[in-house]
């Protein structure tokens, strides 16, 4: 009788009916669903921060090293430029402490921008992972009026960036420029 | 022996209540983390839209200070507390009204009286200086955002 009774509880107990089979594999495949969206949506963002963040660290440190060389350099090295078309070469020129200093801002074969100093290479100045695929330089020179200006050099950047991390790409073109310090 | 039973058969497996409070845990986790990723990605995106609108606000600066190194006089023919920009036409610079676009940004460039106090330093106040400006260069964006760049211009190369 005890045995019995026993076997009944068992019965009762184990293992589960169709409607919670079918209610417990709606909700794996529910939360299956939203689990995959939330980690694809997760990745995808994870991916696009690493780009924006490689090219704000290119446009915040890259392009103001190139402004701050502008801004103070006292003359535009023409000989050793190449101006006004696409992967363009600037240089510039300044004198710190008696000693004249260029600085030379050209892409590489890689599509870096690169910094020369003084026959040094200095590096790249934009993260692995960023490309330019335009670099072009003007240099856009005042016409003062006579007594009234100075002879001035304005130098005009017109830059189109890319950020790749796995097979996603993010582009930024950009315009700027600055005026040179012997001008001002 | 017979309470003993019962009691492991009380425990034995998880209720459909459980697999619900669980999941909505499980939900709750999931969810929080899309949203923080979500947020951090506007973040960064603001940052480099700021960064970049920066740049186009310097650029209008330094542009006022090009047009100023050509002739004081264009300055003085903008009218002051009014928006103006100066573009690249393909050939020369030009000052045009109102803002103009690139890209998403929009760029104005305001000049002001320049004004100095009794002791000859430029001031908020005062005698106004016929041979300064003070300039503000404004760029905006989606949502109303503003990235100003302010500073003085003075006719120091007329003879």
């Amino acid at each position: 009788m005890q045995i019995k009774n026993i076997q009944k509880n068992n019965s009762n107990a184990s293992g589960v009916t169709l409607i919670e089979t079918l209610l417990y594999m709606s909700l794996f495949t529910l939360l299956s669903g939203i689990m995959i969206t939330a980690l694809i949506t997760t990745m995808g963002s994870l991916q696009e921060i690493r780009m924006t963040r490689a090219l704000l660290h290119t446009t915040t440190s890259g392009f103001d090293r190139m402004i701050f060389e502008v801004q103070n350099a006292d003359t535009l090295v023409l000989q050793d430029s190449t101006l006004a078309v696409n992967s363009s070469i600037l240089t510039v020129s300044r004198i710190e402490n008696g000693v004249a200093q260029v600085a030379s801002f050209f892409l590489d074969t890689d599509g870096s921008l690169v910094l020369e100093q003084d026959g040094l290479i200095q590096g790249p100045l934009n993260p692995t992972g960023v490309t330019f695929d335009r670099f072009l330089v003007r240099s856009i020179s005042a016409n003062p009026v006579s007594g009234q200006g100075v002879n001035s050099n304005f130098i005009f950047f017109d830059i189109g960036m890319t950020a790749r991390v796995g097979s996603r790409v993010k582009h930024v073109d950009t315009l700027f420029g600055a005026t040179i310090k012997g001008s001002y | 022996m017979k309470y003993k039973q019962r009691t492991i058969l009380k425990y034995f497996g998880i209720s459909l209540i459980e697999v619900v409070v669980g999941s909505a845990i499980l939900l709750t986790v999931v969810i929080s983390l899309v949203f923080v990723s979500v947020q951090a990605l506007r973040m960064n995106q603001l940052s480099l839209d700021r960064a970049q609108a920066q740049l186009i606000a310097m650029t209008g600066f330094e542009l006022v200070r090009f047009t100023r190194d050509t002739s004081f006089t264009l300055l003085e023919g903008m009218d002051t507390d009014t928006s103006y920009d100066i573009v690249w036409n393909g050939t020369d610079f030009e000052i045009i009204s109102g803002a103009s676009q690139f890209g998403k940004f929009s760029r104005a460039i305001t000049l002001y009286p320049a004004y100095r106090d009794g002791n000859g330093n430029i001031a908020s106040s005062g005698t106004e200086d016929n041979q300064g400006r003070r300039v503000v260069s404004s760029v905006s964006w989606e949502g109303g955002v503003v990235e100003e760049q302010e500073g003085y211009v003075f006719d120091i190369f007329r003879d």
